[in-house]
């Protein structure tokens, strides 16, 4: 009678985790490549596909076999913590079967008990089963405690290197494996899934980069929104500040290469500061707001505004209303929602220095006192003026559009 | 206010803590362990047979 899956992957778990020790302490040896792309869904999520090349070495395969025609191969730890939209492909973009958190646990177990016997043979059984378990059944608010119940057993058995190592991520994370078909070539598996920001935000964003460590050749690249551009892209350490490598500047599609050592001691990951296009907004609005603030302060500063207010003038009236509708153009909606978020001051200022136009011209038009009106257009051209002025320093600032470069 | 703060901002000197002054996206990953060393097939399976012969042992002397 042939095993249901549960007892072959039981039976099996043991010699997986001896070709997965072997796999994953020489990480880059095995696999080639590793690239990410990052999409910009919105200001408070991302898209990130990721591609692992890899060839399992033949010393190996007969290892991490599951059965007549599976492999299992372990791809990454992903943290304990809820997927969204998790999806797993072959290169020719077909599903893959991966191994459940509760499967992959089978043979973390086995892995730790291995890394442990490598670091010392002194263990005693009774205390070591319940910490196992407990590092694999422990849930993120309960990492610190792990970490600290290991800190005692080294404590009590001397330095366990291998074993804490990988304790603290088995603690946090789990093994993410694919059931292959064929590991006898090489291979293409890729995943992608949402990220939300964990602090939205309008123009920098941290993108933790963890997979750099994985692979020989570590590639990331982020796809920009349209009518944005990636002003700059570095990945950082973020514990010391070292810019590790340098991507290219005022970029629709970034993208960088770098491979770092598996180092507790580094954080790095990508940092991205984007800013919007001039072209679409800032220039038209910057125009606009010059033409306000023109419209308001040269008959503040040259006209009788009072002998203006006794018979309005229907040019100022003209070049009020057309204020108006020019800013109501450049006002527009229907943006990608982060360069929604990023204009919107931008759109404030304009909205403020239309709003001034507007009530300089009420007063003028229902005969306001001459005290008034001297008011209401002065305070509205240093408004209008000051609006035109930040406007003009973004629009400045901002990147072009590729064309207009 | 915003705009005129972006205006009159100043780029941080340093780079250090970059993190915690930006938008944050998470990876579903985590970092791999870093082991000291790499482990060979063999000496994984001889591991693992001397672990799995404590395990018995304890399991039988309980």
């Amino acid at each position: 009678m042939q095993p249901w899956p549960g007892e072959v992957l039981d039976e099996r778990s043991g010699e997986i985790a001896v070709g997965f020790a072997a796999l994953l302490t020489r990480q880059a040896a095995w696999r080639h490549r590793r690239v990410e792309r990052i999409t910009v869904l919105s200001h408070e999520r991302v898209r990130r596909h990721v591609s692992v090349d890899f060839t399992v070495p033949e010393s190996h395969r007969e290892e991490l076999r599951l059965s007549e025609s599976e492999w299992v191969v372990p791809l990454a730890y992903l943290a304990k913590r809820l997927l969204v939209n998790f999806d797993l492909f072959m290169e020719d973009e077909a599903a893959v079967a991966l191994l459940r958190s509760d499967e992959a646990q089978m043979i973390s177990r086995e892995l730790l008990y291995v890394m442990l016997d490598l670091d010392t043979e002194d263990a005693i059984e009774e205390d070591i089963a319940p910490l196992i378990e407990w590092i694999l059944a422990a849930g993120p608010a309960e990492a610190e405690q792990v970490d600290a119940a290991v800190g005692e057993l080294e404590d009590a058995l001397g330095p366990l290197p291998g074993f804490s190592a990988l304790a603290a991520q088995l603690t946090r994370g789990f093994l993410l494996c694919a059931v292959l078909d064929d590991v006898s070539r090489r291979r293409v598996v890729k995943f992608a899934y949402d990220q939300p920001l964990a602090r939205p935000g309008r123009s920098v964003h941290f993108y933790d980069t963890p997979g750099c460590t994985q692979a020989a050749s570590y590639h990331a690249e982020v796809e920009v929104p349209d009518e944005m551009r990636a002003r700059t892209t570095d990945m950082v350490d973020d514990l010391t500040g070292r810019v590790l490598a340098l991507g290219p500047r005022d970029t629709d599609r970034p993208a960088i290469h770098y491979v770092a050592e598996a180092d507790a001691a580094a954080r790095p990951g990508l940092s991205v500061s984007y800013g919007a296009e001039r072209g679409r907004f800032l220039v038209p609005a910057a125009i606009v707001a010059w033409v306000i603030a023109l419209g308001l302060a040269l008959p503040w500063l040259f006209a009788d505004l009072p002998a203006l207010a006794a018979s309005p003038s229907p040019a100022i009236a003209i070049l009020l209303s057309s204020s108006a509708i020019f800013s109501g153009l450049v006002l527009r909606s229907g943006e990608h929602p982060l360069v929604r978020l990023m204009l919107a001051p931008y759109r404030l200022c304009l909205a403020t220095s239309t709003v001034a136009a507007v009530l300089a011209g009420g007063v003028l038009a229902f005969h306001g006192a001459s005290g008034t009106l001297a008011w209401t257009w002065g305070l509205g051209s240093l408004v209008a003026v000051l609006s035109a002025s930040i406007l003009t320093v973004e629009a400045a600032r901002a990147p072009a559009a590729a064309r207009d470069r | 206010m915003s705009a005129l703060r972006r205006i009159f901002r100043r780029e941080p000197e340093s780079l250090k803590g970059i993190r915690d002054r930006s938008a944050v996206v998470r990876s579903a990953e985590i970092a791999g362990p870093a082991f000291p060393r790499p482990v060979s097939g063999e000496e994984a399976r001889a591991a693992l047979e001397r672990s799995r012969a404590r395990r018995a042992a304890a399991n039988g002397a309980a």
